[in-house]
């Protein structure tokens, strides 16, 4: 078990993530989020084709395969730059969380965030997202995503170790890392796309 | 697609304020006092409505104070503070606190307040179809173009000859450059862009943009013959001009197409 009172990162292992979305449930269940408001998203990347050749037979070169992200506690979070009212805050351990006090739900910070990651709560009346679980943190107890993924696909782990080790994640269809340098570690499916093909293998788009 | 309706017309009639302001100094209206002093209750009333507008985009009020806690780095709170130094500028002309010589600077900060406010989308790197020079040149042809047309509808019947070319030229030059985002979309769909998202925005872009030259044509047309005595075709000129600014704003705002998704 490692520590928990230090700067981590999400490890998504894409090769192992069987896309069965345990990880959402689980975070919509702890932070008791309404239907519309998901901190987590499994993306669902497809691609490729069939082609019939000459002598009448089909080749084919389909892949599918899934990436669990949620917010990445960036390095450079355009959310805490672009609020305007400071609600977006680096907080312990290199958290990004919300100061809901403060936050008037102009939703700048999800404008700008590359994947999305604050999420209007209508009900609420303010931005929320991923904060790690860092009251689940505080206590010794893994983020909820973490702990419910059956196939350990999920995974957190100290972050400059990690980060040093396997790089930030880079692979369709996340933006390019560069945009903001995402705490999140991508061990890629073998059949990972480049970033350049991002848009084009979305097959889930209408469940966010 | 999603238009922020708040934000739409929070942006034109910024931008109409602006170009107003602006406009009272190029033409030198302040040689009428009486078309000068409407000229500014019309610009104070519309930012008045613009910002009214803008509050309809928030979620919660309460900590709206704070909005101004991070000038260091949000364009937004940036915005905030010049609307709001620009609101207090044109009260004051209002007002007669500030005399006609500081019209240049009330011009000033209100072409400040609209290139701020176009930094908010041209710095936006998850949109690359905003993430140009594009916004900075549309909010700016904007502003000319509803300023230009704004003075020629509120001029005096015998306005000079000058003052009449300058309000002309600025709309016209406006007008271009507010025409110009769709220049800037070739760039940015190269992009790695959804496909499909990308196809019905361009047919968006089409058939908006062809509706936004007719209405500025058709309006401008208006203008024209309205400005020799005829007030009130220039001012339904106008009102198709920022009909038209309206229309090329929900594409504007359309144009979030994000990266990653």
């Amino acid at each position: 078990m490692i520590d928990l009172n230090q700067e981590l990162v999400f490890v998504m292992d894409s090769s192992r993530c069987i896309g069965c979305k345990t990880c959402m449930i689980a975070c919509k269940d702890k932070h008791d989020n309404p239907v519309g408001v998901s901190w987590r998203k499994v993306l669902e990347c497809t691609s490729g084709d069939w082609a019939q050749a000459p002598d009448g037979s089909y080749t084919q070169n389909v892949l599918a395969y899934y990436m669990s992200v949620a917010c990445n506690h960036c390095e450079n979070p355009i959310c805490v730059s672009v609020c305007p009212t400071g609600a977006m805050q680096i907080v312990e351990n290199g958290i990004v969380a919300i100061d809901t006090d403060l936050c008037v739900g102009c939703g700048e910070c999800r404008w700008n965030c590359p994947y999305s990651a604050p999420v209007l709560d209508r009900a609420k009346k303010h931005m929320t997202k991923c904060d790690m679980c860092r009251d689940y943190l505080a206590v010794g107890k893994l983020p909820a995503c973490v702990a419910a993924c059956p196939s350990r696909a999920l995974t957190i782990a100290p972050r400059k170790e990690a980060v040093a080790k396997l790089g930030r994640a880079e692979a369709a269809p996340l933006p390019p890392s560069g945009l903001t340098e995402p705490n999140l570690c991508l061990i890629k499916h073998r059949d990972s796309l480049s970033v350049s093909k991002s848009a084009a293998v979305l097959a889930n788009r209408e469940e966010f | 697609m999603t238009y922020e309706y708040p934000l739409v017309f929070f942006t034109v009639l910024g931008q109409l304020a602006a170009g107003i302001a602006l406009l009272i100094c190029l033409t030198g209206l302040q040689k009428h006092p009486a078309e000068e002093r409407r000229a500014w209750i019309v610009s104070l009333a519309t930012l008045a409505v613009a910002g009214v507008s803008a509050f309809f985009h928030l979620q919660s009020f309460g900590a709206t104070p704070f909005a101004l806690s991070n000038v260091g780095s949000s364009w937004l709170s940036r915005e905030i503070l010049l609307g709001a130094i620009f609101f207090v500028l044109i009260a004051l002309r209002v007002w007669n606190v500030l005399k006609a010589g500081t019209n240049w600077l009330v011009g000033i900060v209100g072409v400040i307040f609209v290139l701020v406010m176009s930094q908010i989308y041209a710095q936006n790197a998850v949109a690359p179809l905003w993430h140009s020079w594009g916004p900075i040149l549309s909010f700016l042809g904007t502003m000319l173009l509803l300023g230009g047309t704004a003075v020629l509808a509120l001029a005096p019947d015998a306005w000079e000859r000058p003052a009449v070319v300058a309000g002309v030229s600025s709309a016209l030059v406006g007008g271009l450059f507010a025409l110009s985002m769709p220049i800037f979309w070739v760039g940015g769909v190269l992009s790695p862009l959804n496909p499909v998202l990308l196809g019905t925005f361009a047919t968006a872009t089409i058939c908006v943009t062809l509706t936004q030259m007719t209405c500025f044509a058709a309006g401008g047309v208006l203008t024209a013959f309205g400005v020799p005595g005829k007030r009130m075709l220039a001012q339904i000129g106008f009102v198709i001009i920022l009909v038209g600014a309206v229309v090329g704003r929900m594409l504007f705002y359309a144009a979030n197409i994000r990266l990653g998704g």
